[in-house]
């Protein structure tokens, strides 16, 4: 791994640690938990690609959630510690370009640690089946229990891939977002990070009294982006309706996916020109940004 | 200044840089060759760090200024190749580890000696898993001087490198910069307060006040330009007539220093010397005094 990455893991160690804790407590649950499931004896085909894609998810989800915030947290503090403690003037006595430091952190964000925590899932996800399965040999659950399926499993971590994909890209303006913040603000980044966005939806629902702001906010901060709204629908419909007939489970999801739509639209693109602005932004200010 | 080699290291002509209404640097002219040891020389606030923020391309400035061939502003990444940088001991980050620290400057530095600056610390009581959190000041400073001393730079500044050491790691300091890193290729420039304790290392000094360069001579020939008169009873005032820059008393002799007058002039009325840098320092900064 080039150096410059390897650097941001041993500063920040909550990026590996994080993760890496919370799928060993995953692992720990699968050992220890007790689960309580209701007998299934007849599961349809698809309700069992169904259960099979919920329960892929749901493992993943949780480690992406803790590697967001983590991240989050990450994206705000890096360039902004560096001046804090002055060792900006350490770094910065070394041939390395401004471009070079802020795209290696932002690399670590949006590549780095989301690869990073989908393999860690995907280890994990095999791990706690391989538990299930020891443990259901020992009269733990049902032995219905669909906890094989390796197409089903297959498409629904391909499925899993590809939003994952769509989501970094979406909220791609976010991370830089951070990082300006991070090389801008003399002190209290989290303020900084936060204020100036609501200052703004305030004064344009006072001023002209519209909501745009507060739309594009909410647009990049939910999880169900615009693009993705017709998939999110499916996953929701296909996670509260295993009973029903009409189950629509991840993997089916996956085989008629039209792809092109969810990262050939204008707001995605519009996202993406606001994120390489705001990364230019950021490494103009890391290049000359005097802290006294 | 006087200079080795015909290309300087650094050429600055009308440097200037303003705070707000604060001029920090007021379109000053040096020339820096290489070879040379030059200590920048001022009080707080006279534009010290804001000259070296500039030549490290650290910050923005007006008037023209070439470091090693290059403006600063614009080729910063290339230029840090061949120049090193001390700001002051604090810098280095307490997250790092000493084995860190050196995968990193391997990794980024195409001029870094990894083995010369392992050599150099096992002279030293740090230890290779220590945190800069678990060092202490003077061992911290050890560890930047072993990353840079293995660092084939052609400029090297430092920026009181040595604030809050103690006598001992600032001796231990200077003696390591001299003995192991300093040849004739290599130019180092450095500001500090501590102006008595670099008096013999320095070949070139340059002062500097209010934002504005008031002596700039090789220290060689400090002693043609300026004299120090310690006044014989009795001939303080004849002597005052030749208009001294600054008097002052030490042990109830008066000590006169004057710029641009001869031996021949000055012998009659006392003992003449050179003075020394730091003597000569407080008189240019303090200018006249009754």
């Amino acid at each position: 791994m080039p150096i410059l990455i390897r650097r941001e893991f041993w500063e920040h160690r909550a990026l590996w640690a994080a993760p890496l804790a919370m799928a060993v407590i995953l692992v720990l649950i699968a050992i220890f938990g007790h689960f309580e499931m209701a007998t299934m004896t007849a599961l349809t085909t698809e309700q069992a690609r169904a259960i099979m894609g919920v329960t892929v998810w749901a493992m993943s989800l949780v480690l992406f959630l803790i590697a967001g915030i983590v991240l989050s947290f990450y994206l705000l503090d890096c360039l902004y510690a560096d001046r804090r403690d002055r060792s900006i003037l350490f770094w910065k006595s070394l041939p390395v370009s401004d471009a070079a430091t802020v795209l290696a952190k932002f690399a670590v964000a949006i590549v780095v640690v989301p690869l990073g925590v989908f393999l860690l899932a995907l280890v994990t996800d095999l791990a706690v089946r391989g538990i299930l399965t020891l443990r259901t040999g020992a009269g733990l659950m049902v032995e219905h229990f669909p906890l094989w399926d390796g197409w089903a499993w297959l498409q629904t971590q391909a499925l899993l891939a590809l939003l994952l994909a769509a989501s970094l890209l979406w909220y791609s303006p976010l991370a830089a977002y951070l990082l300006m913040v991070s090389a801008w603000a003399r002190r209290n980044v989290m303020m900084w990070a936060v204020v100036p966005p609501v200052v703004l939806a305030l004064v344009e629902r006072l001023a002209i009294g519209s909501s745009h702001v507060l739309g594009f906010l909410s647009d990049r901060l939910e999880p169900a982006f615009p693009a993705m709204a017709g998939v999110e629908a499916q996953v929701r419909a296909s996670m509260v309706t295993l009973h029903r007939d009409q189950i629509v489970s991840m993997p089916r999801l996956f085989e008629q996916l039209d792809v092109a739509p969810i990262f050939l639209n204008i707001q995605m693109l519009l996202g993406l020109v606001a994120t390489a602005a705001l990364l230019y932004a950021a490494i103009r200010l890391r290049r000359w940004r005097d802290d006294g | 200044m006087t200079s080795t080699s015909d290309t300087p290291v650094i050429a600055a002509r009308g440097l200037a840089k303003s705070y707000g209404k604060l001029r920090a640097l007021d379109g000053v002219d040096f020339t820096v060759g290489a070879g040379r040891i030059v200590g920048l020389i001022g009080p707080n606030g006279a534009g010290k760090t804001t000259a070296l923020k500039a030549i490290l391309g650290l910050a923005q400035f007006d008037g023209e200024l070439s470091v090693l061939g290059r403006n600063p502003s614009t080729a910063r990444d290339a230029l840090m190749q061949d120049v090193c940088f001390i700001a002051d001991v604090a810098v280095l980050p307490k997250w790092l580890r000493v084995s860190q620290a050196l995968d990193y400057v391997a990794g980024v530095h195409p001029r870094f000696d990894r083995a010369r600056a392992e050599g150099f610390l096992k002279t030293t009581d740090i230890r290779m898993k220590s945190r800069v959190r678990e060092l202490s000041k003077g061992m911290v400073t050890q560890l930047h001087l072993a990353l840079i001393l293995a660092i084939d730079a052609r400029l090297l500044v430092l920026d009181e490198p040595t604030l809050g050491l103690d006598l001992l790691f600032r001796r231990q300091f200077y003696d390591t910069l001299l003995n192991d890193y300093f040849d004739k290729d290599r130019t180092i420039l450095l500001t500090t307060h501590q102006v008595e304790e670099i008096e013999n290392l320095l070949t070139d000094v340059l002062f500097i006040q209010h934002g504005r360069i008031v002596l700039d001579s090789a220290v060689e020939s400090l002693g043609e330009r300026y004299r120090q008169l310690t006044c014989a009873p009795g001939e303080v005032e004849r002597a005052r007539a030749l208009q001294p820059f600054h008097s002052r008393e030490v042990f109830g002799r008066t000590a006169l220093f004057f710029e641009g007058r001869s031996d021949a002039e000055l012998a009659p009325f006392g003992e003449l010397r050179t003075p020394s840098i730091a003597d000569l320092f407080v008189a240019k900064m303090q200018g006249a005094t009754p």
